[in-house]
């Protein structure tokens, strides 16, 4: 159980960031961290070292996060639309340029609920964790193109929505 | 190129460093001339790409490992044997369904083509024995009722 522990303490920064990234909830972020990190200890004598141990762990990762994200979002939608249970926040158009931590991660998380879980995890992985198209590929096991279509689409909107303004 | 083209660029290989060189420099070339574009690319970076990369990597709660600890010798101590099989399952596990499939499918077809064929080889090999018996039989003179001695006559006057 101490090495495991190892292991989480290198790898579980990054999990509870992605599983936060596609959920937007630290609630549903820290069941997915625990959810995956059970997987892993259950697995770990049959990972095949076919791809890197860290895009294995995004892929666990993201793939968890996107179906309890789903699972949620239709519990949800039956009762109400999703967008009043998730608060957006709009920025201001002088405070959004200080980038301090904490309005900054206001205005990410804001950015990230717009976006379905598909592009958010794109977003994700490239934006927050700055992996290649070729490693959000192997990680979500989708082509290139894909991760091409899903990150302009991703973008474009959030374009829409926070590009407006005086400034560029 | 079109500003069209340009801007899909900007959305994605040009922000994100995938273009090649010799694209690279067409989009810059391009962008020095219009302005258009080079205010998209501007409001990109600062709007959604600078906010969404400055964001910090989270850490979560120090409470979290003795929770997955717990799940993890909770699950143990529920069923040992349960949990004892995820993890041989995990090893065990067939990794290429499909190739493992194609590969008992081939030994499946070998061992019927071959056992077949032993079939086949068996009962052509009895008939040749019974056809070898029955010819010595004939010419030694003793197989059944097939004897010269039975029509009285050489064989060779039936035909002659």
């Amino acid at each position: 159980m101490e090495a495991f522990e190892e292991i989480y303490r290198a790898s579980s920064g990054y999990v509870y960031t992605v599983a936060y990234g596609i959920t937007a909830s630290r609630e549903d972020a820290e069941e997915v961290t625990q959810d995956v990190f059970v997987k892993i200890y259950r697995k770990l004598g049959g990972f095949g070292f076919r791809s890197s141990f860290k895009t294995w762990i995004y892929r666990i990762t993201a793939n968890t996060a996107i179906n309890r994200y789903r699972k949620k979002a239709k519990r949800f939608r039956r009762e109400r639309p999703l967008d009043e249970v998730l608060s957006r926040v709009i920025p201001g158009e002088k405070g959004d340029e200080k980038f301090d931590a904490d309005h900054n991660r206001t205005l990410v998380d804001s950015m990230l609920k717009s976006l379905p879980p598909d592009q958010r995890a794109c977003v994700v992985l490239r934006e927050i964790e700055g992996l290649k198209y070729e490693e959000i590929a192997r990680t979500l096991e989708i082509k290139i193109n894909t991760v091409k279509t899903r990150l302009k689409r991703a973008r474009k909107k959030l374009m829409t929505i926070y590009g407006k303004g005086e400034k560029p | 190129m079109r500003c069209s083209k340009i801007r899909e660029l900007v959305l994605t290989d040009y922000t994100d460093g995938e273009l090649n060189e010799r694209t690279r420099v067409e989009v810059e070339a391009h962008m020095r001339t219009c302005e258009n574009c080079r205010r998209f690319e501007a409001r990109l970076k600062s709007r959604v790409s600078d906010p969404l990369r400055k964001a910090q990597r989270l850490e979560p709660p120090e409470y979290l490992w003795s929770r997955i600890k717990g799940a993890i010798e909770e699950r143990a101590k529920e069923n040992p044997l349960t949990a004892l099989k995820e993890r041989l399952e995990s090893v065990l596990v067939v990794r290429r369904p499909a190739l493992a499939l194609a590969s008992l499918a081939v030994i499946l077809i070998a061992a019927v083509f071959f056992t077949g064929t032993f079939i086949e080889r068996s009962r052509l090999n009895s008939y040749i024995e019974e056809q070898v018996d029955f010819l010595e039989t004939l010419n030694n003179g003793n197989g059944n009722g097939y004897t010269y001695d039975d029509i009285g006559i050489p064989m060779e006057d039936l035909f002659l």
